[in-house]
């Protein structure tokens, strides 16, 4: 019989399409949770222990808790958000977690490799895998990933929304977990993670405000530096001012700019230093009220937009275009910064300068944008997930870590230690950084954070504009944004 | 009956039998890939969308039934409105101003000139041009210090300008560039259309004693009327939803809100503060708005826009 008669086009045709559109819609549906790596039969296993101090004990002989099932973590965990007792995997076998981290660069994913590669060599019954996720979106393909009952074992958190996660209960509460663990790191680094006593992350990274200056256009201006005020017990806010009056020079493309405090119109970013610095604060204390219109705040901010348009000493957004820090152009007398910027400037081709924050009424106080690991709810593997977050900030994984020169050590003991030293360039300061992260006030925009933001910007924008003046502003501002403290 | 007729219905399938049936059913299983791609991720997403109107949704936590409650939020809120005259002045301006160069272009590009593929080609190039790319480009040309647009300006002795950074100038300034990138593309329709018109009907015309604007107005614009009406509905609905990649790479919406156009807003709504109820209703009141637009174009259309053999 010839074949052609069994498999006829239109039966082909038929069973081809039916297959292709099995696929699409198996395609549409959820991923399934990861399951642990198939046990080495010869191994025998090795718990948590081999990194420093175990997890605390109790966790081991609380009873397992088993995965969510797909789409149940559309609801959050009832049981408040205490983390579960880790599953041991059945027989010993090593588990499988998956971390998630946004890298900088390339080469800053290889650090994020190395660190888990070390781990996972530490750990043979633990295999981290690291899932690199950009840092535009983190965290909506983490929420995403939530909702669809697939979450991270461990994640990367940040002070701009971490609150979010916490209060919708999607983080473990690590506070028993680090009970004994906490005082290894600087009381501000758990502040950044902590509600209502409760700790949610470990912190790893940290990245204190401090100035960097550019000793080359100070000398060819012939002004004195902040190192000069500093030792003449003035380096002060109005002397910083001075100076970046004393260094904004020329105009077009030759133009100098003094300060590079433009980014006031962020309220995440460094506005808050000389706030506080000068005794004020922008919030009431239960944070339900801006205080942005009071004398204190005003008074700050008056003084800024003196400089942005009186000075003209800070750059204006049209001077920033494409170039994400200006003071590595050499055409900048002062910069804020944070650690992560002392790489940028290897390759310099000026000399630099590396100052504390000056000083106000009171202070100096500081900001940081610090990272830690946070440990969502379905997770099975808590214990596992708390060394790897662990390990990460600690004295381990500080040799490649602390190494490629961008953070703050996060845990006390770290902060003098010789890696931390070794990773200075030599226009870096040791005492600067140390003053600078114990000095930091742990602070994160409440309610409706971006759309606070935005309110904020919108109300900057006009006063750069010359559409209305600073009382103004703040007036508006606050009018704008109390309402958004409500979440 | 003729024996055309008779051929017809010898060959026409009759409506019910087997073979019509199994036809048909092929017919869908072909188009079945396309059909689960369309449910999937357009018709699915917009009938979830339209469901998380109805709600306060964050994607953290559940989502909450809250009614009518978004659709009275979106009437009283002040950036809705200051959003949606944005897209409204961008649009109005840019569409029309679009439409007038590319049909420019393409009868000057219908020339049949030595090297003119040439010349297409370098008038269609910006519209292939990456946008990311675009906006850098005239982020750069429209720097108050050291761009070229006020390089010229200061040339020729008039005042330097702003550009993006004045919240006067700044909408003026996006449609500039969209007149830049956007012009190409209708620019080879138009172009497709003036080819396609009779070489006789313009002589036709010109032994009658028409000048070249009467040819113009009485050839031109009604043999191509159904092509200036393709490009004039996919200019406005372009216009209320492609350039968020351009304002946003550009001025984010600013500055102080002077170039938040909806889509942009809608963004900031859903990805920024994770209002996706509310961000969903801003979505179907922007399907609404496109749809009424297209329909008022498509009532005027019987007007001006003329078929061949009046086939519509």
């Amino acid at each position: 019989m010839h074949s052609a008669k069994r498999f006829s086009r239109r039966a082909v045709l038929r069973v081809g399409t039916a297959a292709a559109a099995a696929s699409v819609l198996a395609a549409c549906g959820t991923t399934p949770a990861p399951t642990p790596a198939p046990a080495k039969p010869t191994e025998a296993p090795k718990p948590a222990a081999t990194t420093a101090p175990a997890a605390p004990a109790a966790a081991a002989t609380t009873a397992p808790t088993s995965a969510p099932a797909a789409g149940a973590a559309t609801k959050p965990a009832a049981a408040a958000t205490t983390a579960p007792a880790a599953q041991p995997a059945a027989g010993g076998a090593a588990v499988s977690l998956r971390v998630a981290y946004w890298s900088s660069s390339p080469e800053d994913h290889n650090v994020f490799e190395n660190v888990f590669k070390a781990f996972n060599e530490k750990n043979p019954n633990i295999k981290v895998t690291f899932d690199d996720v950009p840092s535009d979106g983190f965290d909506t393909k983490m929420q995403t990933e939530m909702a669809a009952g697939t979450p991270a074992d461990a994640m990367e958190l940040h002070p701009a929304w971490v609150l979010r996660f916490i209060q919708a209960k999607r983080l473990n509460d690590l506070t028993d977990r680090m009970k004994d663990d906490k005082n290894l790191y600087i009381p501000a680094q758990l502040d950044f993670w902590s509600d209502q006593g409760k700790i949610f992350g470990v912190p790893y990274y940290s990245g204190p405000s401090f100035i960097f200056y550019n000793k080359t256009l100070f000398k060819k201006v012939g002004a004195k530096t902040p190192d000069d005020y500093k030792a003449e017990g003035a380096w002060t806010w109005e002397n910083l001012r001075k100076a970046a009056k004393d260094t904004t020079t020329g105009s077009g493309a030759d133009k100098t700019l003094g300060w590079d405090g433009h980014d006031v119109d962020n309220m995440q970013f460094y506005f808050s230093v000389p706030v506080w610095d000068n005794g004020a604060e922008l919030l009431n204390k239960d944070e339900t009220a801006w205080l942005v219109d009071q004398p204190g705040v005003v008074e700050v901010a008056q003084m800024h937009a003196d400089m942005f348009l009186k000075d003209k000493s800070i750059p204006l957004p049209a001077d920033l275009q494409g170039i994400s820090w200006l003071f590595r152009t050499g055409r900048v007398g002062m910069a804020w910064a944070g650690k992560f910027r002392s790489i940028e400037l290897a390759n310099a081709d000026f000399e630099i300068g590396i100052i504390g924050t000056p000083k106000g009424k009171t202070g100096p106080v500081n900001r940081d944008g610090p990272n830690a690991s946070g440990l969502p709810v379905g997770t099975k593997y808590v214990d596992q997930a708390y060394q790897v977050a662990k390990f990460f900030g600690g004295p381990e994984a500080a040799p490649i870590y602390l190494a490629t020169g961008r953070p703050v050590p996060v845990q006390k003991a770290l902060l003098d230690s010789d890696v931390f030293k070794k990773s200075l360039k030599p226009y870096e300061k040791l005492e600067v950084y140390q003053e600078s992260i114990n000095t930091v006030r742990a602070w994160r925009v409440p309610g409706k954070g971006p759309e606070i933001n935005r309110a904020w910007k919108a109300e900057w924008d006009k006063v750069l504009v010359g559409q209305q003046d600073i009382p103004t502003a703040m007036k508006n501002a606050k009018a704008a944004m109390d309402p958004l403290l409500k979440t | 009956m003729s024996a055309i007729a008779r051929s017809r219905a010898a060959t026409t399938v009759r409506r019910g039998s087997s073979l019509a049936r199994k036809q048909a059913v092929e017919g869908y299983l072909c188009i079945l890939p396309w059909l689960v791609g369309f449910v999937c991720f357009t018709l699915g997403p917009m009938v979830g969308a339209l469901a998380l109107s109805f709600t306060e949704y964050d994607i953290i936590t559940p989502p909450d039934f809250t009614g009518l409650a978004n659709l009275q939020r979106v009437f009283k809120d002040p950036l809705f409105y200051q959003s949606l005259g944005n897209t409204a002045y961008i649009s109005l301006l840019s569409v029309p101003l679009q439409q007038m160069l590319a049909l420019s272009l393409a009868m000057a590009l219908n020339e049949k000139l030595k090297g003119i593929a040439i010349y297409r080609t370098i008038f269609y190039l910006p519209s292939q041009m990456p946008l990311v790319a675009a906006a850098l480009l005239w982020l750069w040309i429209f720097n108050p210090d050291f761009g070229l647009a006020n390089a010229l300006l200061d040339k020729v002795g008039l005042p330097t300008l702003k550009w993006l950074f004045d919240v006067n100038l700044v909408k003026p300034s996006i449609v500039l560039i969209t007149l830049w990138g956007g012009i190409g593309t209708p620019m080879i329709v138009f172009l497709a259309g003036l080819q396609g018109v009779p070489e006789s009907l313009y002589e036709a015309a010109a032994i009658d004693g028409a000048g070249a604007w009467q040819r113009f107005r009485n050839v031109t614009v009604p043999m191509i009327s159904p092509v200036i009406f393709f490009n004039l509905i996919i200019g406005v609905i372009a216009s209320f939803q492609a350039y968020f990649t351009l304002v946003y790479t550009t001025t984010q919406g600013g500055p102080a809100n002077a170039s938040l156009i909806y889509i942009i807003y809608l963004f900031f709504k859903a990805f920024k503060d994770f209002e996706m109820g509310y961000a969903s209703a801003l979505a179907w009141l922007l399907f609404l708005v496109v749809l009424a637009l297209t329909g008022i174009q498509f009532y005027f259309a019987r007007r001006w826009v003329h078929y061949e053999g009046g086939a519509r």
